[in-house]
């Protein structure tokens, strides 16, 4: 028996085993026994040690049921070894939901979250709970500026159910204080402006595009910046001495800061302790600081570790396997404004990488990802080498750029360090299903798909359709178009980015079928074009690995029925019917760094191809001089060599701004004068690239020129003294300069959007002695582009060409010098 | 006019929305029972049916293949209700629900770890429940995959010619998983590929290499003689053999001509 006067304690000195005998809940009201005894896990008949773990886990469950405001177990009698608890409790009314009153409907999701801090819906109210949610509203709306916001809540019962309260928030929140004045006290060497100018989300309400609000943490930040900027410049000592805030008589803020600069400091001797793998000259090259700079604190930790361009010391070890490195600069003497510095450097051991480990790849297959990475077991550690693999990883394209993690956790008893790569994937497929209106010729229909991480070996696995087989890194694409009578195409092509072996070595196959019919039952005026193509990338080792080289065999038959267009000669035939072969070679070297597939922050993409049919009659395969006779039987196997050359290079020039260079060069010449330059393959130079996309299935490259449609261009049409109307042609030469400025408004994988002002020149000439690449057609101009997964590149150019004539050249009326282009699904070239 | 579902689902009376959730769970439709369970438990926290209804609640989670999810409440269950004759029915199915999410060898293998994690703790936890077969099974199962991943991405690495990584990535295998029955092929293939590269090395680099390609060739043939790569690996030791000695030669030719 316990004496009632006593608490009732358990002595911890000697922990012995009971069995419990019962179990008694005091203090519940709405809760019911039995459900509290299970859940405190005790039951009658049970072995419990007392002092031990069971007591105690049990109180914690019934506090986890958030419904008691004070629970205890206590002993109410033993015999012998059987002991008899009670339980006590305290039960409150619980919380069933809130409501705003004062609060924008918009805000109420962030507010939700606030309260949720504090109250959960089913467990109890305190006071303390609803002073605290109260105050984190407050809070809120401060940090957003509203610094005379109030909030107050009121419990009220609820009806609908029984025990349960209902709490109202309402929240004035007044309007938002701006800041008349910042200013600032004790500082000479800096002005005023220059110290606002640090400090971003503090401003003054007459400046213009800024907001004025008070925020309390960006102040401490923005104070922050102020004092890092006067470190920047040599003054190591500066500090924020006090700062206040008060209200004008309008009730804005005034903010007073008293700063204190100290003394300008400069570096005088560096040198170094405990280097052994590189000597002080080239350490003190790398570091790139001189005797008598602005000892400026920022400046020597970048050179020291984290400079953009891995120019720094930290790189020169770390890419070496020092992974252990470490350089801690001491100032060993400070003489009047002069300060010496120590290097002291641990290098420690070389460490080798023992696992490289991929996580998060919940699609795409691991071999896939392992065998773009650098980092490879059993080499020595460098981290040049892991931001390589992290470019190559993202290059994949199936991976979440800003979340891509990399963690390097090291076991220093084996000196050994993983690498751990953790990836998000991302959706990487395309559809197209649209509809569009294709002028003269009607509706077109086209459905495509494009999946880019395709799996072949998993097409008969059912398992692996969820809901396509993939993870392979194959691309397949499918596509189908028609407005039916007149145009027909379908396209497809398969992808293996690396076929097995030692060196990434891709295998593409793909064939199309287009057809085009424009006739009538009296007249036909017919056009189809089969190709199947197959060809062979490999990455190559030599000048480096980003060199690609390319080889390719493309057999492709034409059928033309009374076609007229765009099929001329030089000397200006029109080649109308019969059936062409244009079986050629492709070979084509590129080297590729851009590699962000959608918006390039940096690198370049520059490509030389070749595509050539055997020269049939310079192998005297078809020397039959009847066979020059008509254009049909000259081309009957159509012969030429095909130069292609594409530049690009992205640069960035400041901020998030990117500079685009680009040239693009295009060549179509004949082995054989007697026979004369192909009709076929050549180009088309103009337009937006986009509605004329179909002659792109009819042997001719569509490159665009904003600002010019391709009537604009001289060399794009002839007349035709029959018809007396233009008819257009193709060229064989064309050339294209770009200079594009980037700014990105979103860099969201699931929707990048980027503007853009460009300036442009580009023309097309009919033979190689009227090439001349500074005779250009000039443009400038604006434009947007999004960038969404599911449906490619959506976007507008808008160009004003300078270099037109003021006059139609068909109809005389006044030209118009600007054009207007939509860009859907894909980037022209 | 609203379906008798939605009807349920707006209603007040939690009595009603229990029954009928009950009801949708008998009939299968685990949907519709977890959406109405959802409704209840607040109601009936700290109540009798409370137990029931978050057992049943998990349950649902499983049957429409939300087995993260499901893991989460089943550990919840058994963490709520420790005292329940359900409870090692929970901790079992919240391990299991993760064997239900871990995929097929070449993609991520956490759900994998975490399952046999839950089952180790599942078996330390209740030493003799007749689940424990079935955990060791599994666990077996999932040990199996994830050593096989392992072993592919260092076979990778030996198709790229990446020897060092190739012999790094093996040797893991053999430590990680001791229990592995490719110990045979594993150091038939380090034996190789430690040959082939000794055999591609710089001239200097090339003794301790084809050393290291003796003692694996040695070490092979002393632990499998029956094995069907015995006369290959033997070849390998006789031309690692060879070579060495041949190197000896040279180094002792080129020394006696200088002095």
């Amino acid at each position: 028996q316990t004496d009632s006067l006593e608490l009732p304690v358990f002595d911890y000195s000697e922990p012995q085993e009971y069995e419990i005998g019962g179990i008694k809940i005091e203090g519940a009201f709405f809760a019911e026994e039995n459900a509290i005894i299970g859940v405190t896990g005790l039951s009658v008949g049970q072995e419990v040690r007392i002092p031990g773990p069971d007591i105690p886990r049990a109180i914690k469950n019934l506090w986890r049921l958030r419904l008691f405001t004070n629970v205890s177990i206590e002993e109410e009698k033993t015999i012998g070894d059987v002991i008899f608890l009670i339980v006590r409790v305290e039960e409150r009314p619980r919380f069933l939901k809130h409501t705003f009153t004062g609060a924008k409907q918009s805000r109420h999701d962030d507010l939700d979250e606030e309260v949720n801090k504090y109250i959960v819906r089913g467990g109890i109210v305190t006071e303390d709970a609803k002073v605290n949610a109260a105050e984190a509203i407050r809070g809120y709306y401060i940090e957003k500026g509203y610094l005379d916001a109030t909030v107050s809540v009121e419990e009220v019962q609820d009806t609908s159910r029984a025990n349960s309260v209902r709490l109202i928030f309402d929240i004035d929140r007044n309007d938002r204080v701006k800041i008349a004045d910042i200013n600032f006290s004790g500082n000479t060497a800096v002005k005023d402006k220059k110290l606002k100018k640090q400090m971003k989300e503090t401003n003054e309400k007459r400046k213009l595009l800024k907001g004025s609000k008070f925020q309390p943490t960006e102040f401490e930040n923005d104070k922050e910046a102020v004092v890092a900027y006067y470190n920047t410049l040599g003054y190591r000592d500066a500090r924020v001495l006090s700062d206040s805030i008060s209200r004008n008589a309008k009730g804005e803020l005034v903010i007073d800061i008293k700063l204190n600069e100290g003394n300008q400091y400069y570096f005088r001797d560096i040198s170094w302790r405990g280097n052994s793998i590189y000597d002080d000259a080239t350490l003190a090259q790398v570091l790139g600081i001189e005797k008598g700079d602005v000892y400026n604190e920022e400046e020597l930790q970048t050179r020291l570790s984290f400079s953009q361009d891995n120019a720094d010391v930290s790189s020169l070890y770390m890419d070496n396997g020092y992974l252990f490195f470490n350089v801690d600069p001491i100032e060993v003497a400070i003489e009047g404004d002069s300060i010496d510095l120590e290097m002291r450097i641990f290098e420690g051991p070389q460490a080798t990488i023992d696992k490289v480990v991929i996580n998060g790849n919940d699609r795409t297959h691991e071999h896939v990802i392992r065998r773009e990475v650098f980092t490879r077991p059993g080499q020595k550690f460098s981290r040049s080498d892991i931001i390589r693999s992290q470019r190559q990883i993202i290059g994949l394209g199936y991976f979440n750029q800003e979340t891509l993690g990399i963690e390097t956790p090291v076991n220093p008893d084996r000196g050994t360090v993983d690498i751990i790569y953790t990836v998000e994937e991302k959706p990487s497929d395309q559809l197209e299903l649209s509809a569009g209106w294709g002028g003269n010729r009607g509706v077109i229909g086209t459905l495509g798909v494009t999946f880019n991480n395709f799996s072949l070996r998993n097409l008969f696995n059912r398992e692996a359709w969820h809901p396509l087989p993939q993870g392979d890194g194959q691309r397949l694409s499918l596509r189908a178009q028609t407005n039916g009578r007149f145009y027909q195409s379908y396209n497809a092509s398969i992808t293996e980015p690396w076929l097995g072996g030692k060196r990434p070595t891709s295998l593409s196959v793909s064939a199309f079928y287009n057809k085009y019919d424009f006739g009538t039952s009296q007249l036909a005026r017919k056009l189809i074009i089969q190709q199947a193509s197959v060809s062979l990338g490999t990455r190559l080792r030599w000048p480096d690995d980003n060199f690609v080289f390319r080889t390719g065999l493309n057999l492709q038959t034409l059928t033309l029925d009374n076609w007229s267009e765009l099929f001329t000669t030089d000397e200006n035939e029109v080649v109308r019917t019969g059936n062409y072969n244009n079986f050629s070679f492709q070979f084509s070297l590129s080297r590729n760094t851009a590699t962000d597939p959608i918006f390039p922050k940096q690198g370049s993409n520059i490509e030389l191809s070749l595509q050539a049919t055997p020269p049939y009659r310079s192998l005297g395969i078809r020397n039959n001089p009847e066979n020059l006779e008509t254009v049909e039987e000259r081309f009957r196997y159509v012969e030429y060599h095909k130069w292609r050359f594409n530049a690009e290079w992205y640069t960035p020039v400041v901020g998030k701004l990117v500079l685009k260079t680009q040239a693009k060069l295009g060549y179509v010449g004949s082995y054989d004068d007697a026979v004369g330059v192909s009709p076929f393959e050549r180009f088309q130079l103009g337009g937006d690239g986009v509605n004329n996309q179909q002659f792109a299935f009819a042997g001719v490259d569509i490159i665009s020129l904003r600002g010019y449609e391709i009537e604009d261009l001289a060399n794009n049409f002839v007349f035709d003294p029959v018809t007396r109307s233009n008819r257009k042609i193709a060229t064989p030469i064309f050339s294209k300069y770009t200079v594009e400025l980037r700014y990105p408004l979103s860099l969201n994988p699931s929707s990048t959007i980027f503007v853009l002002a460009f300036a442009q020149g580009g023309n097309a000439w009919r033979t190689a002695r009227d090439f001349n690449p500074f005779d250009l057609k000039r443009s400038v101009g604006l434009g947007a582009r999004v960038f969404l997964p599911m449906f490619g590149t959506l976007g507008f150019d808008w160009g004003y060409g300078f270099d037109k004539s003021r006059l139609d050249p068909q109809t005389g009326d006044d030209n118009k010098l600007s054009t207007f282009n939509i860009i859907l699904g894909f980037e022209p070239e | 006019c609203r379906s008798e579902f939605e009807t349920i689902r707006t209603s007040t009376d939690p009595e009603l929305i229990l029954k009928k959730a009950d009801a949708y769970y008998d009939a299968d439709e685990y949907q519709r029972a977890q959406t109405l369970y959802e409704l209840v438990i607040a109601p009936y926290r700290g109540r009798a049916e409370a137990e029931q209804i978050a057992y049943r609640y998990a349950y649902t989670y499983y049957y429409t293949e939300q087995f993260v999810l499901a893991s989460y409440y089943f550990k919840n269950f058994a963490t709520t209700y420790g005292g329940s004759a359900l409870r090692e029915e929970a901790d079992f199915m919240s391990a299991y629900s993760n064997y239900e999410l871990s995929p097929i060898y070449r993609l991520d293998q956490s759900y994998s770890v975490k399952a046999i994690e839950g089952f180790e703790e599942f078996a330390n936890r209740y030493p003799n429940s007749e689940r424990v077969a079935e955990a060791n099974r599994l666990i077996d199962e999932m040990r199996a995959k994830m050593e096989l991943k392992d072993f592919e991405s260092a076979k990778l690495y030996m198709d790229i010619e990446r020897y060092e990584s190739a012999l790094t990535s093996f040797e893991n295998v053999l430590k990680e998983y001791p229990e592995t029955k490719r110990a045979e092929e594993i150091r038939y293939l380090m034996a190789k590929v430690q040959y082939e590269y000794a055999d591609r090395s710089f001239r200097l680099r090339k003794p301790e290499r084809l050393e290291a390609t003796i003692a694996l060739a040695n070490n092979f043939l002393a632990r499998f003689p029956n094995s069907q790569w015995q006369t290959e690996v033997t070849t390998i030791l006789s031309k690692s053999q060879k070579e060495l000695n041949d190197l000896a030669d040279v180094r002792y030719q080129s020394t006696s001509t200088g002095t």
